[in-house]
């Protein structure tokens, strides 16, 4: 329930900050002892037409997933403008400053839509060199503003609560409300905030949009400036960094995100009143300036709270932890049948989020689901285990002392393992023993590591292709086939870390390369060969760093083990991005989940075949996870079935 | 990438060779005196500027409670004067580092979003000190803070501090696991975490050392003007900032160097400098300060995204 409502803080945020406020403003008279009058309404929308444009013109630049520093110096010089050219005629004062801040606004917006650059760095800059180009104009002194009728007019009352200054104010945010909210430009900016990348693909211009959402917070924040600037008939050339701040204050209670994509005008708005009201309540119940202080501090802090995922996670830890003391097992149910103590129960759960299934391993690898049970490999308790669907009835199938990682199964059933240091392939005979099948370690030039094999008991191998956990730099590697009889053949070469690889029904070889932002396809020829290599997908180009960390840095997906479901679709598990991604032929990835943990492997299983089983584990550094037993096997519903 | 790095060398050097004309054709330029200014002036923000440096290779962008902390600290190191200098220097110290390592263990540990956690920090900070100075100045007990501004074979004790600061900045971050395993994290955060390095410890680590430059500006500003108000801090957060830019940092983390922020800090103020003895007033000074931020963000964007392609 709380859940589905901190789904949407763009709506939460600013209702509830609104409220309270609300419900503290009403009740002021309380600590004030006086009635709250029209007057009192007049000041705190004086104070929202203070700050309602900059944030406005923040709030928007922040939906589109950039941070506009400079709407304060834009202010600053708007102010300066209007004074300096409008004091015959207001009306030229305000479309010189308009005029002036959509220009920098422009430029700036272009140069970073241009450049690709990070907007916060060029408005800081724009923000140091239009307090210079305003202190220049003014000599760094304020400017008094002669024309005392226009002074007078933005300030008088209109229906007893209104000014022209906060009716302006109000209009700008409706206008936004309305282009935002109901045009197509409005879908365009909110999705470019989103996601660049897919916006650009969707054919969005989405460099002539950023550039127009900055000139439009030029303009804004200037027209704030000439406002303030007339109200006061005086221009400062030096407003601080207070009106950014609490701009952005404003902005974020109204459920505006700094990742963007998030946020509407009419958020916006109640988050300013939230702020400007709250200034006011500070004041007419003279409660001492730092209480505002605390109380923003105290706002924001929810703010940080409700938007770290890192805090919701040590949250969720903690409640798992809680709930495990309560149970008997370390399981828990993922649908299908499940017995807890003497009292067998049937219970079907939805899984749409991640069950952890079982958990307390060092490092989970190579899940495989054969025979109604998942077979996996644990790296760092150096055993193979099997288990029931549900996570009950967990076996250790082996025992592999130089760690257990890939595997198969013979044709006629006797399990392969590979054991990754001593770079061999395992065979578990009938009897349990385990004997050498094959050994690459005058071949594999790294670990071995993950296998398929197919229906004529070929096992195909990778390797690590250089010292992973040594920190050594990257090499590219080659993939072996082991012949029934154990005979190693090299079967390609040049594979970036070839990892989790799969067989299709038409004798395909898929081959994840984790270091190589691909997969690469194989047609299995009847000898056994592999021909025919193409680039089945594409995420990114090749690394150019050789350092594993950087060269992490680079890949798009770091696709670790992998799955493939009836209908062409391979599930990989992205070893850095915290998720599972479907990948059809081409590179299109066409469903994502983020279990909230890495993950590291993947298979197809369960009694319908749509529970995908994942490998998660905090890291995958081999100290780390010998130290502590944190690998989980988690449990997905998916759509399609695997094999 | 050896293209529009030369591209990038070239244009830094007709900036440096236009300054170089530029001040040794100014009067008065070449001299100790004024040499001694510009190290003077570039000290306070200097000492700031080589801790964000850290937070910001880390990958943690910047702090916007940067004036707040080091007010604090200056609040802080005055009122406790009669405990004695090196107690009160103490206290501020362990005030600047506790109240920002907090604050990176948040971002480390949490994912909390840096910009808004530390406007959130420095609301929090500056409410508490205007609560604790009851919004009035604060002003020493005794005199032990005069020690600090000192100068030294005629150089403020501050410049040997800021010295001193880069090369153990500098020290951190090339010279051990902890510097290195820093640059990765900002680098590219996911990969870090997933290849083991511990994050979050490393991002407390970077804003603490931050925590304390700032507080050390902070102590030699309360020693400077003898006195602290809420204001104290002043403009400090953004003159950092701009610093640790010019001197060519990356924003989003994983390159950059203490040294080269040294170097911002002083062209920054070689720039005023010239400026401030041509006879420009502090508008234009300001108006080439961001400038010369935008050139630099600029050049370091385009070099490390055409070299990667």
């Amino acid at each position: 329930m709380i859940r589905r409502r901190m789904a949407r803080p763009d709506h939460l945020m600013p209702t509830v900050s609104l409220l309270l406020v609300l419900v503290g403003f009403a009740s002021s008279p309380l600590l004030s002892g006086r009635a709250l009058a029209p007057f009192d309404f007049y000041n705190a929308l004086q104070g929202f037409a203070q700050l309602g444009l900059l944030a406005l013109a923040i709030g928007i630049t922040m939906i589109a997933g950039e941070f506009d520093l400079s709407v304060v110096g834009t202010y600053a010089l708007g102010g300066m403008l209007a004074v300096q050219t409008g004091a015959a005629s207001p009306i030229l004062g305000v479309l010189v400053a308009v005029a002036a801040g959509a220009a920098v606004g422009a430029l700036q917006g272009g140069l970073i839509a241009w450049l690709r650059i990070p907007s916060m760095p060029v408005t800081l800059a724009t923000y140091i060199a239009l307090l210079g180009l305003t202190y220049t104009m003014s000599g760094g002194l304020s400017r008094t503003y002669p024309n005392s009728e226009a002074t007078l007019w933005v300030d008088q009352t209109v229906a007893g609560v209104f000014s022209p200054r906060s009716l302006l104010t109000l209009s700008a945010f409706l206008v936004a409300a309305l282009v935002l909210g109901g045009t197509r430009l409005g879908r365009e900016v909110r999705a470019i905030g989103g996601d660049r990348r897919a916006s650009r693909v969707a054919g969005v211009n989405v460099d002539r949009r950023v550039a127009g959402i900055f000139a439009v917070s030029g303009a804004l924040a200037a027209f704030g400036g000439c406002l303030l600037a007339y109200s006061y008939a005086s221009a400062n050339p030096d407003p601080g960094l207070q009106p950014l701040i609490l701009a952005a204050v404003a902005a974020l209670l109204g459920g505006v995100s700094l990742a963007g994509g998030r946020g509407t005008p009419l958020g916006l708005l109640a988050g300013t009143l939230s702020v400007a009201l709250l200034t006011h309540i500070v004041a007419i119940t003279a409660l001492p300036d730092f209480s505002t202080q605390l109380l923003y501090a105290a706002l924001l802090g929810v703010i940080v709270a409700v938007e770290s995922p890192g805090l919701h996670e040590a949250v969720a830890r903690l409640r798992a932890r809680h709930v495990e003391r309560d149970r008997p097992h370390r399981t828990s149910a993922t649908g299908g049948t499940r017995s807890t103590g003497p009292h067998p129960r049937t219970k079907e759960t939805s899984m749409t989020t991640p069950t952890t299934v079982a958990e307390g391993f060092g490092f989970l690898e190579a899940p495989r689901w054969r025979s109604g049970r998942l077979w996996f490999s644990d790296f760092y308790t150096y055993r193979v285990m099997s288990m029931a669907e549900d996570g009950s009835d967990l076996r250790v199938e082996a025992s592999v002392p130089e760690q257990p990682s890939g595997l198969g199964w013979l044709p006629d059933g006797r399990l392969l393992i590979v054991s990754m240091r001593d770079r061999k392939v395992l065979r578990r005979e009938p009897d349990g023993t385990l004997v050498v099948h094959a050994d690459l370690s005058g071949h594999a030039t790294g670990y071995a590591n993950d296998m398929v094999v197919d229906g004529r008991g070929r096992a195909y191998v990778g390797n690590f292709g250089f010292d992973l956990m040594g920190g050594a730099a990257l090499e590219p590697t080659a993939l072996h086939r082991v012949d029934p009889d154990g005979r190693v053949t090299e079967a390609a070469d040049g594979l970036w870390f070839p990892n989790g690889s799969v067989l299709t029904p038409d004798n395909e070889l898929l081959v994840v390369e984790t270091f190589g932002n691909r997969v690469t396809a194989f047609d299995v020829a009847d000898d056994g060969g592999l021909v025919n290599r193409r680039v089945w997908a594409e995420f990114g180009p090749l690394p150019t760093e050789r350092e594993v960390v950087p060269a992490l840095a680079q890949v798009r997906v770091a696709g670790d083990g992998a799955c493939l479901d009836r209908q062409g679709g391979l599930w990989i598990a992205d070893a850095t991005g915290d998720r599972l991604v479907r990948v059809v032929e081409g590179g299109t990835i066409t469903d994502e989940i983020r279990p909230g943990t890495p993950v590291y492997a993947c298979a197809l299983g369960g009694t319908s075949g749509t529970t995908l089983y994942a490998c998660a584990a905090p890291d995958f550094h081999a100290d780390a996870r010998k130290a502590a037993q944190e690998a989980r096997m988690l449990a997905i519903r998916v759509a399609v079935p695997g094999f | 990438m050896r293209r529009s790095n030369r591209w990038c060398r070239v244009g830094l050097a007709i900036l440096l060779l236009v300054l170089l004309a530029l001040a040794v054709t100014t009067n008065r330029f070449l001299s100790l005196d004024n040499a001694r200014a510009i190290l003077a002036s570039t000290a306070f923000v200097g000492i700031t500027a080589v801790g964000a440096t850290l937070v910001m290779i880390g990958g943690s962008a910047v702090s916007l409670a940067t004036s707040q902390t080091a007010t604090i600290a200056a609040m802080l190191f005055l009122a406790t004067q009669g405990l004695g200098l090196p107690t009160a220097v103490l206290v501020a110290l362990v005030a600047g580092v506790v109240l920002t390592a907090l604050q990176g263990a948040a971002i480390g540990f949490w994912h909390a979003n840096p910009i808004v956690l530390t406007i959130a920090a420095g609301f929090a900070t500056t409410g508490a000190a205007s609560w604790f100075s009851g919004g009035t100045p604060v002003y020493p007990t005794a005199k032990g803070y005069d020690i600090l501004n000192t100068t030294p074979a005629s150089l403020p004790l501050a410049v040997y501090v800021l010295l001193a600061t880069t090369v153990v900045a500098q020290w951190i971050l090339r010279g051990t696991t902890t510097g290195r395993q820093l640059y990765l994290v900002g680098e590219n955060r996911a990969a870090a975490r997933a290849a083991g390095l511990p994050v979050g410890r490393l991002t407390v680590i970077a804003w603490a050392f931050f925590g304390l430059c700032v507080a050390m500006t902070g102590t030699f500003l309360a020693a400077f003007n003898t006195s602290a108000t809420v204001t104290l801090g002043g403009t400090l957060t953004l003159d950092a900032i701009a610093a640790v830019l010019v001197g060519g940092t990356a924003i989003a983390g994983g390159r950059g160097s203490a040294v080269r922020t040294l170097g911002g800090a002083v062209l920054i103020a070689v720039i005023s400098d010239v400026l401030l003895l041509r006879g420009y007033s502090t508008g234009v000074q300001i108006l080439v300060k961001g400038l010369l931020v935008l050139a630099v963000v600029i050049a370091v964007h385009l070099r490390s995204t055409r070299g990667r392609r």
